[in-house]
């Protein structure tokens, strides 16, 4: 072989050989700078999570980032669901040991979560997401105009909380409403990333129940028409659930087959004493 | 023209290198077409029996890929959970698809088998799992082992509602009680081999027992009872 060529082919395998070395930075390990987000509208995210689940906690540390910085503009609900939850139906108080998973939080997690893996999530039921691009989606999804305003209250009387609701679009839009009631603070178990099972885990924005119906209701809504609603259910206290009246809060969100249109969040007034 | 001919041989003799994998149980190595047992159960009674075995299995490539799988599938039919540092599967079989390592580095499998039973007895002895992983397409990088976790074989850790446990180790019956309890053993043919009282932690000498299996029966002063199996070595 002469000179020239092996000089070729000796300058050429060192280069090949680097590029099989290369370690791969992760995206989430890049630091990217970002400007500061106009907020046009509130943000619903899904966090499809579990008990049994032992990357979930991470996820539940992206919400509470996203929380800490888009406040009441981002509303996340843990939808406790699929094979890594634990059922309602299997709680025992007497053994301290609640499930936080519902037969409807199932439902919305085999029709949204695409994955079928734990975490995941979606961002104004978009594209299933994993958790690490959870802070993206919102922050582009938090900029979009909205054509709908959602006036909520909510306040817990009689063993029951009682809701009011206002829609005020500013076009013709037609979906559904759905209601939602979820809980924060709630003390169950969590598996980490360790393998232990913390016992005391701090459960929040744990979805509790659909108020009006799996799928919401069905609502056509005029142009500069404000629709109002008022619904109620029963604050549950039984041998498998026992929802804390101080922790509620009721989720609203206008949504059709393009995604959710607008979402809103009050806190349940609670005028039950612990 | 040479030229290029050269830089296609380089580039094609760079392609070709190919990912020598190992799964590891405990950090050591597992050769490839064995069958290996894990031993280690944790029980809770919470209202029905929690059991789950978590051998600690990872696997390691010799060189950096971003296409290696792994499959794991339960023979023996039970749900079992695999994470591979992302998303988490569940189900029969699992599969982690397109998974990052660099060169030597040791990629935890996390993985785990948990189940929940209304009684022990219907806890399975067996749970068989078959290992497979690959890098890409790549035919040649493919390696497979059959993990056994015997439930009943086992050294035992006994996890009591407040999560304190009883767990036979080298040392003996290890206890870590809240209050005083009556820790019983009993033979296979039922005659009881040992009685004793203990209170907080500590330590039961199991050495002038026999190797076999043993039912065991700890007793709070509260009355909650709480049995298992543990097999002395």
């Amino acid at each position: 072989m002469k000179l020239n060529n092996l000089r070729y082919l000796l300058a050429f395998l060192p280069a090949a050989m680097a590029l099989q070395s290369c370690d791969d930075v992760d995206t989430s390990d890049r630091f990217i700078e970002t400007a500061p987000v106009d907020v046009a509208r509130t943000v619903l995210l899904e966090d499809f999570t579990g008990q049994n689940c032992i990357n979930c906690p991470a996820a539940h540390e992206t919400v509470h980032a996203l929380v800490e910085q888009y406040g009441d503009n981002i509303i996340p609900v843990a939808v406790h669901s699929g094979g890594l939850a634990i059922s309602v139906d299997r709680t025992n108080f007497e053994y301290n040991f609640v499930g936080l998973m519902t037969e409807d939080g199932n439902t919305y997690d085999k029709r949204f979560n695409t994955f079928q893996t734990w975490p995941a999530g979606t961002v104004n039921r978009g594209a299933t997401l994993s958790h690490s691009d959870w802070a993206a989606a919102v922050r582009t999804a938090i900029t979009e105009e909205a054509d709908l305003s959602i006036d909520l209250s909510a306040k817990a009387a009689d063993g029951k909380v009682e809701i009011e609701t206002t829609l005020r679009p500013s076009a013709n839009l037609s979906g559904s409403l759905q209601l939602w009631i979820t809980e924060d603070g709630i003390t169950a178990r969590q598996k980490l990333l360790n393998g232990t099972t913390d016992s005391e885990y701090v459960h929040n924005h744990v979805f509790r129940a659909a108020v009006n119906g799996t799928w919401g209701e069905a609502m056509t809504l005029t142009s500069g028409v404000h629709t109002s609603a008022s619904h109620s259910i029963e604050i549950r206290n039984t041998d498998k659930e026992r929802w804390n009246a101080n922790n509620l809060t009721v989720v609203a969100f206008f949504y059709n087959e393009t995604g959710v249109l607008q979402a809103a969040k009050a806190k349940v007034t609670a005028t039950i004493e612990e | 023209m040479k030229k290029f001919y050269l830089l296609l041989t380089a580039l094609l003799v760079a392609g070709a290198a190919h990912a020598n994998l190992t799964f590891y149980i405990d950090g050591k190595p597992i050769e490839p077409n064995t069958t290996i047992t894990f031993n280690e159960i944790s029980k809770e009674f919470v209202g029905e029996w929690l059991v789950e075995m978590k051998p600690n299995l990872s696997i390691q490539s010799d060189i950096y890929t971003s296409k290696l799988s792994v499959t794991a599938t339960c023979v023996t039919g039970q749900s079992i959970q695999m994470c591979a540092g992302g998303a988490c599967q569940t189900g029969t079989s699992v599969k982690k698809t397109d998974i990052k390592v660099s060169a030597n580095q040791t990629l935890p499998l996390e993985f785990h088998y948990e189940g929940s039973f209304a009684s022990e007895t219907e806890i399975p002895t067996d749970i068989k799992v078959h290992f497979e992983a690959q890098d890409g397409n790549k035919q040649n990088t493919y390696i497979a082992y059959d993990l056994i976790m015997n439930t009943e074989q086992a050294s035992i850790t006994l996890v009591e509602s407040n999560a304190k446990p009883v767990r036979y180790t080298a040392a003996g019956l290890e206890y870590n009680l809240d209050g005083n309890a009556n820790i019983a053993l009993y033979d296979i043919t039922g005659r009881q081999v040992l009685n004793v009282n203990a209170e907080g932690q500590g330590t039961v000498n199991t050495h002038t027992l026999h190797t076999g299996l043993y039912l065991y029966s700890v007793r709070t002063a509260t009355g909650a009872k709480q049995t298992g199996k543990i097999y002395v070595k």
